[in-house]
């Protein structure tokens, strides 16, 4: 079976000096970027008595309360990221390609302005003057405005996080071939049986990637509940924020930021006791004496599954799906793009205010901006540095979802734990570490650094989306190519990489835009010399938030739409199963000349 | 925990260890500035030996921490370039301040000479931890001028004074001019914005609020104070701030009614044609300024560039474009006549307003922070 996991393992001398070579560099990065990082971290929560930080933070009755907070909060937003992202990534499936990228454009663009720009556009709709003031008052918020109350606040998270939950289900929809459902019909099934049966089931694992991703990243996040969450907005990061920033105390907030790790740690293993939480992630081969196993559990389960698909069909809705989808993904769409609008305009407020309705129309800050080179600087080294740790990030995660795949037990959690861990420390921990790391091997204020540190940031999301493409990956196409006469590279090129099309589309957009929005790190590692474009606008909006941010944004926004519309006149974008059918076929093709 | 505290004795000796590299060339020229500067000195007394004479620091480097946006470009403008012109030194910012101060300093990395933009509060709050130089230069040129600073130190300059005020998003409607009347929810209806990072200041104003005289205010009456917060909470929509930017922004687009603001902001912000008010009646004044910091390279040129950001004529040009008061009334003298009843220390305003007591704030914020953290998660 000489697929791409065997053609590591081949005995050839070649290979083994290649996966040797290979497991050196990923476990030098790692360490560098992460373990050390994370040992230097536990240290520093360590004092004398040993636990004493540890001990005071779960004394703390406020502590303990914001934890609460802080998860809860979550648990409502990866909720309602479900609820939204998933029948918004199945329209997305439906639509035609163009409309299909268009969406997706539309999707991703709002990462490309800072998110604080972005946290500022909610603050206006949400505010006093704002489009859904009346809503607010409807609500209860006497004023009017949401701001400083909880559905405003989840609201702008699920704003800022819903990308990671659409793209991921996204793109395990997007391998399931379309024509299972026509013989779901042929056969007799109801619509929702199918939908239940077979297309559900298979869209799991994307599911699941969504949920993992949106989870532990709202559990880190601090400056939107900072700016928007008023008194519902005291969260874990921003506890952590102040010990550093205002009490000085890198040992309490270590504690804090181990202790959440401990939370992240905690609700995986819980919930793998109720799931397969690797055969979920797809780094588990699915053996068939596995299945026999579960056979019985899953035979009863299916049963529940046709009635709850009986049900559903005698609803009205269920003839409607496309049209309910359409909807779910038109709200993904507003929620998602509103506040650009909202930055596009207000870049033409004349006063140091975001504000709207301005005025009057008034181009001050474009000429501030355009005047000035560092924007200009700050933007290249963006993009250097984000294309470097984007391409780190996705090999380094192609290769350990690979690997974890290809193994079994502790290697593999092991692995899982590597690849996922730096999303579930908060962040600015993550940053005091990799910042202590990086000036004793004296590693700071290099762009080649920065993309190191920007790739293990990054490398949960483009870690999780390749596994989540490898578990919908029939291996089958493999056997066939190979079967067909293919070389074990040629089949990983002409077949699989084609239907990881997807997947790997997703894990290099997700991991880009972390890059680009990535700003502790840059702070504290790229220094003077290096600035970035995060960094330019947070040294412009921490002393005073001015238009200048939203007309950054706003060019961001053009250049990227301007590529977009480049690249589809171009003619790119064919859909990666097209292209697979079409290797195999070619592959046939060649084989019978 | 690897934070250790140095002592001042230590910095002292970290500070004579790292002699400034020199060519031949430029120790002549030092030598011969520093006897032109000795005579000067001697004709003109203290004042002119604070700048010392032309070219002093020609050709050497000076690294500043500090903070970005609009203040750094008046810093740029105002100190940065003119002191560079006299001096001949290099200044080179780095405007990421603050957050790798502390991870650098504990592991021994050089970070910048000088840093500019702290106010007292946290200045005092880093130098216990002893990220500061003392040197007594920095304490002895603030006497020199005559600053009135109520914590002279060598450890810091204090070169501008602010306050802690009310402000109301604009004329249509009344203007609270004491704490009491900012609690006041029936005379002046509306939100209130309090700000989030510390409990400082506002549980100060809470207690004078609720009858505490100005006198008996320290040391806090902590309980009573949050008790009287929560009365503000239940009365009306308090609205929790993030920075000195969110403060006018919330102002400016009337999600706060009121707010509690920093002196120098709204002064700004009216500038910029936001129309806000504001009054310094029952406001807590406090310093900001500059530090040497810990493994400084260059302290001499840290000291020399602290000196020339404290000439009066800087301070006043610098007070008029940023609201931030000189620290001493020979420089606010020089603030031109139209700006001047606009400034925190201008006479009439001065008198209506509280000393912040940064001291007790610096011991005691710790302790507070729990409580106020509490507070504001339930």
């Amino acid at each position: 079976m000489p697929d791409f996991y065997s053609f590591m393992r081949s005995p050839s001398a070649l290979g083994r000096v290649g996966v040797a070579g290979a497991w050196l560099a990923v476990g030098t990065f790692t360490a560098v970027t992460f373990l050390i990082p994370l040992a230097l971290v536990i240290s520093q929560s360590l004092s004398h008595p040993i636990a004493a930080n540890y001990v005071a933070v779960l004394r703390s009755s406020a502590t303990r309360v914001v934890e609460l907070r802080t998860l809860q909060l979550g648990v409502i937003v990866t909720a309602i990221c479900v609820i939204i992202g998933y029948p918004a990534a199945y329209a997305l499936t439906r639509l035609r390609p163009f409309w299909r990228s268009a969406a997706i454009a539309a999707i991703v663009l709002p990462f490309l302005t800072s998110y604080l720009v972005r946290t500022y556009g909610w603050i206006a709709i949400l505010g006093v003057n704002g489009p859904l003031a009346r809503l607010g008052s409807l609500l209860g918020s006497p004023s009017g405005s949401l701001n400083g109350t909880l559905p405003g606040l989840i609201v702008a998270m699920t704003h800022m996080l819903l990308p990671l939950m659409i793209l991921p289900v996204f793109a395990a929809m997007n391998t399931i071939d379309k024509r299972q459902l026509q013989a779901c019909s042929s056969l007799g099934a109801k619509p929702s049986e199918a939908f239940l049966c077979v297309y559900f089931p298979q869209t799991v694992p994307g599911l699941a990637t969504g949920v993992v991703l949106v989870f532990v990243a709202s559990l880190g996040f601090f400056v939107t509940p900072a700016l928007i969450g008023g008194f519902s907005g005291t969260t874990i990061a921003q506890i952590i924020f102040s010990f550093v920033n205002e009490l000085f105390d890198f040992g309490r907030a270590s504690s804090l930021g181990v202790l959440l790790l401990l939370v992240v740690g905690a609700l995986f293993l819980i919930a793998s006791r109720f799931v397969d939480l690797a055969a979920v992630f797809g780094i588990k081969e699915r053996l068939a004496s596995a299945r026999r196993q579960r056979s019985r559990r899953k035979l009863r389960s299916s049963a529940a599954v046709m009635l709850l698909a009986r049900v559903t069909s005698r609803t009205p809705l269920a003839d409607r799906i496309g049209l309910l989808a359409g909807s779910f993904l038109a709200a993904a769409l507003f929620i998602l793009i509103l506040p650009l609008v909202y930055v596009v305009l207000v870049s033409f407020q004349p006063l140091r205010l975001l504000e709207l309705p301005t005025a009057s129309f008034s181009l001050t800050w474009y000429r501030q901006v355009l005047s000035r080179p560092e924007w200009f600087d700050a933007a290249r080294n963006s993009l250097v540095v984000a294309l470097s740790a984007t391409t780190i990030s996705v090999v380094v995660g192609f290769f350990l979802a690979s690997r974890a795949m290809a193994s079994a037990g502790i290697a593999r959690v092991a692995i899982f734990a590597v690849a996922i861990g730096p999303l579930a420390i908060p962040h600015i921990v993550l940053a005091l570490g990799i910042y202590g790391t990086f000036l004793r091997l004296d590693l700071t204020g290099r762009l080649w650094s920065l993309a190191l540190a920007h790739a293990i940031v990054a490398l949960p999301y483009a870690f999780v989306n390749i596994a989540n493409g490898l578990a919908t990956y029939d291996r089958q196409l493999d056997r066939a190519a190979s079967s067909l006469g293919a070389r074990p590279f040629a089949s990983f090129r002409r077949v699989k990489l084609p239907v990881l099309r997807t997947s790997l589309l997703t894990a290099c957009a997700l991991a880009f835009l972390v890059s680009l929005d990535e700003l502790l790190i840059t702070l504290l590692i790229a220094g003077p010399a290096l600035p970035t474009l995060p960094v330019r606008m947070w040294a412009s909006a921490t002393s005073n938030i001015s238009p200048e941010l939203a007309v950054v944004g706003t060019l961001l926004v053009m250049v990227a739409s301007t590529v977009f519309v480049l690249t589809k006149l171009a003619g790119l974008g064919r859909s990666g199963k097209a292209i697979a059918r079409g290797s195999v076929l070619q592959l046939t093709m060649s084989e019978a000349r | 925990m690897l934070t250790t505290l140095v002592s001042a004795g230590e910095d002292k000796m970290a500070m004579q260890r790292k002699p400034v590299p020199a060519s031949p060339l430029a120790r002549l020229r030092a030598l011969a500035v520093a006897i032109v500067s000795l005579f000067f000195a001697i004709a003109f007394g203290p004042v002119v030996a604070a700048a010392a004479g032309p070219r002093s620091l020609e050709g050497q480097q000076i690294v500043l921490y500090t903070f970005g946006g609009t203040q750094l470009e008046t810093t740029r403008e105002l100190v940065i370039k003119p002191f560079e012109e006299e001096t001949g030194a290099n200044v080179i910012v780095d405007d990421t301040c603050c957050q790798r101060l502390q991870a650098a300093l504990e592991a021994g990395q050089f970070i910048g000479d000088v840093v500019v933009g702290l106010d007292r509060g946290g200045m005092l709050a880093r130098d216990a931890r002893g990220w500061f130089v003392h040197d007594p230069r920095l304490e002895q040129v603030a006497r020199d001028r005559g600053s009135p600073d109520p914590y002279p130190s060598p450890a810091m300059l204090i070169l501008h004074s602010y306050s802690y005020v009310i402000a109301a998003k604009d004329a249509s409607v009344p203007l609270p001019t004491t704490w009491a009347e900012f609690w006041d929810t029936k005379r002046f209806p509306g939100s209130r914005g309090i700000n989030r990072i510390t409990p400082a200041v506002q549980l100060d104003a809470a207690l004078l609020a609720d009858g505490v005289p100005a006198d008996k205010l320290y040391p806090l009456d902590v309980d009573r104070a949050f008790k009287k917060m929560t009365e503000l909470r239940d009365a009306t929509r308090v609205v929790v701030l993030n920075s000195g930017a969110d403060q006018i922004n919330s102002l400016g687009t009337g999600e706060a009614t009121y707010a509690i603001v920093y002196s120098n902001r709204a002064y700004m912000a009216k500038r910029g044609g936001i129309p806000i008010n504001f009054t310094y009646s029952d406001g807590f004044m406090t310093g900001n300024g500059g530090a040497i910091l810990k493994g400084a390279k260059n302290v001499d040129g840290a000291v020399a560039f602290l000196e020339y950001h404290f000439r009066p004529d800087v301070l006043a040009r610098f007070a008029e474009r940023t609201g931030m008061s000189p620290a001493y009334p020979a420089a606010a003298d020089l603030i031109r006549p139209e700006y001047r009843p606009l400034m925190a220390t201008a006479p009439e305003n001065a008198k209506l307003q509280h000393v912040l007591n940064d001291e007790y704030w610096q011991k005691n914020l710790a302790a507070i922070m729990e409580r106020w953290v509490a507070w504001l998660s339930q």
